[in-house]
């Protein structure tokens, strides 16, 4: 295996998806610390994703975690579940932990999900998750290009959007970032396109439905089915040995 | 879901509105991200900073309320939430397809009321009673995945009710109101909601 880009798009986010489902279960602070670390890695050492873009993210999350940390500090004496549960095992136990610890449970949770992902979205550009999907989980093309033409569209809508409130300024009405009367001009020149941008693909030959050829098909390696079941049983696995 | 032959067929145009309109919602969104932060700062050091986003949850609703406004078809709040989903993953989001999962839920619980109704009633009563739906789903969603039992109880009730409050404002009556209004501009001819607003209104030109 190379990089992290080469990993079948849709066999990635389902084990993406399936650790995080495995990870609700999950009370262990140091499997949620593994998980993130093996994300970060992953990303760092082993992907052609931009540090930059990691650098970005993880900013705001850092915010994020503190907040959840000191949730879970000020009030562990009186938490939901420890008000309902007594004893020292079981979830009685998870509620009879230190301040600090159940600081921890909430935080590290979230850098967990951020750990998977991350990973998921940094390293899968967007052309080959929507071939992926088309391919693999046999979604129909209108659908799958549908979104893509979207996502190309995004700097144009961002571009719409601002024009719409230029307009009223130049209007002489001073709108705050709030406001919805731009934001609902942009809207109806939105809907405008979304007809033509159809029109314009169907009269080019685009057919959302029939069989088409494809330039590139993405296709499935074994290492791509030895990633789907072996990530989400590591997650499991730690979720039911790791005590803490 | 019972009625099939009542099932919605997808055209290239719906994909594409529900898609482009997907993109302008999370712009709004991203709009009151830095305003969530500066709430979260200020509550994190009394211990309710994450409380801080609860405001602007509605915002995020609207994508799948308006959808299934304008439609009118059993399945089409899932699948534009869905949709909203892949977008927000390919554009770079933090939790990844974990947000896909989200979707589908949000899509299910805006949908249940209109299931209720089967799909006959689209007003504001409906629409709002679909956001306290969403509302209170997604917090029990939430309250699972984020391990919200490890909130005291009054935390979890104010998130609660605030998270609902803001969805019934945006996803109940603004999108409501938003629905209506791109519907007497014409646009939604082809759409029931613009079926069954016409003729109460002609025009109203925008630039």
């Amino acid at each position: 295996m190379k990089t992290m880009e080469s990993i079948n798009p849709v066999f990635k986010m389902g084990a993406v998806l399936l650790s995080a489902v495995i990870l609700t279960f999950n009370h262990a602070v140091i499997l949620n610390l593994l998980v993130f670390a093996a994300g970060m890695v992953l990303i760092l050492f082993f992907s052609r994703a931009e540090k930059r873009r990691l650098l970005k993210f993880l900013l705001p999350i850092g915010l994020i975690i503190t907040a959840l940390f000191i949730t879970g500090y000020k009030n562990a004496e009186q938490t939901l579940l420890a008000s309902f549960a007594t004893g020292t095992h079981g979830l009685g136990g998870l509620a009879s932990m230190s301040p600090v610890y159940t600081g921890l449970q909430l935080s590290t949770r979230v850098l967990a999900y951020v750990g998977l992902g991350l990973l998921f979205s940094l390293t899968t550009p967007a052309e080959d998750m929507v071939l992926s999907m088309m391919h693999q989980l046999r979604v129909k093309p209108k659908f799958a290009y549908g979104i893509l033409a979207a996502f190309h569209l995004v700097p144009n809508i961002a571009r719409e959007l601002e024009d719409a409130k230029f307009a009223y300024k130049v209007r002489g009405i001073s709108c705050g970032p709030f406001a919805l009367q731009p934001f609902f001009a942009a809207m109806v020149n939105c809907i405008r396109w979304s007809e033509n941008l159809a029109m314009a693909m169907e009269s080019k030959g685009f057919d959302g439905d029939g069989k088409r050829t494809y330039a590139r098909i993405l296709s499935v390696r074994p290492a791509d089915i030895i990633i789907l079941i072996a990530v989400p049983l590591l997650v499991l696995l730690g979720t039911l040995f790791l005590k803490y | 879901m019972a009625q099939n032959e009542n099932r919605f067929s997808w055209k290239l145009k719906d994909v594409l509105m529900v898609a482009i309109l997907g993109v302008l919602f999370s712009f709004l969104y991203l709009g009151t991200v830095y305003l969530g932060m500066a709430i979260t700062t200020a509550l994190t050091p009394l211990g309710w900073g994450q409380a801080g986003y609860e405001p602007f949850y509605g915002i995020l609703f609207m994508a799948a309320s308006l959808t299934v406004f304008i439609i009118q078809k059993p399945g089409t709040g899932i699948v534009a939430e869905v949709i909203a989903a892949i977008l927000e993953v390919l554009m770079g989001n933090w939790f990844g397809p974990g947000v896909i999962l989200t979707g589908l839920i949000q899509g299910a619980a805006v949908e249940l009321v209109f299931l209720a109704t089967r799909y006959r009633r689209f007003d504001m009563q409906t629409m709002i009673l679909s956001a306290v739906s969403v509302g209170v789903l997604s917090f029990l969603y939430h309250f699972w995945e984020s391990q919200f039992y490890l909130y005291p109880l009054h935390i979890s009730l104010v998130m609660l009710v605030v998270r609902t409050i803001s969805s019934v404002i945006f996803t109940g009556v603004i999108a409501t109101l938003i629905g209506r209004g791109l519907a007497k501009t014409g646009i939604l001819k082809s759409y029931p909601l613009g079926q069954q607003l016409a003729g109460a209104e002609s025009l109203e030109v925008d630039g």
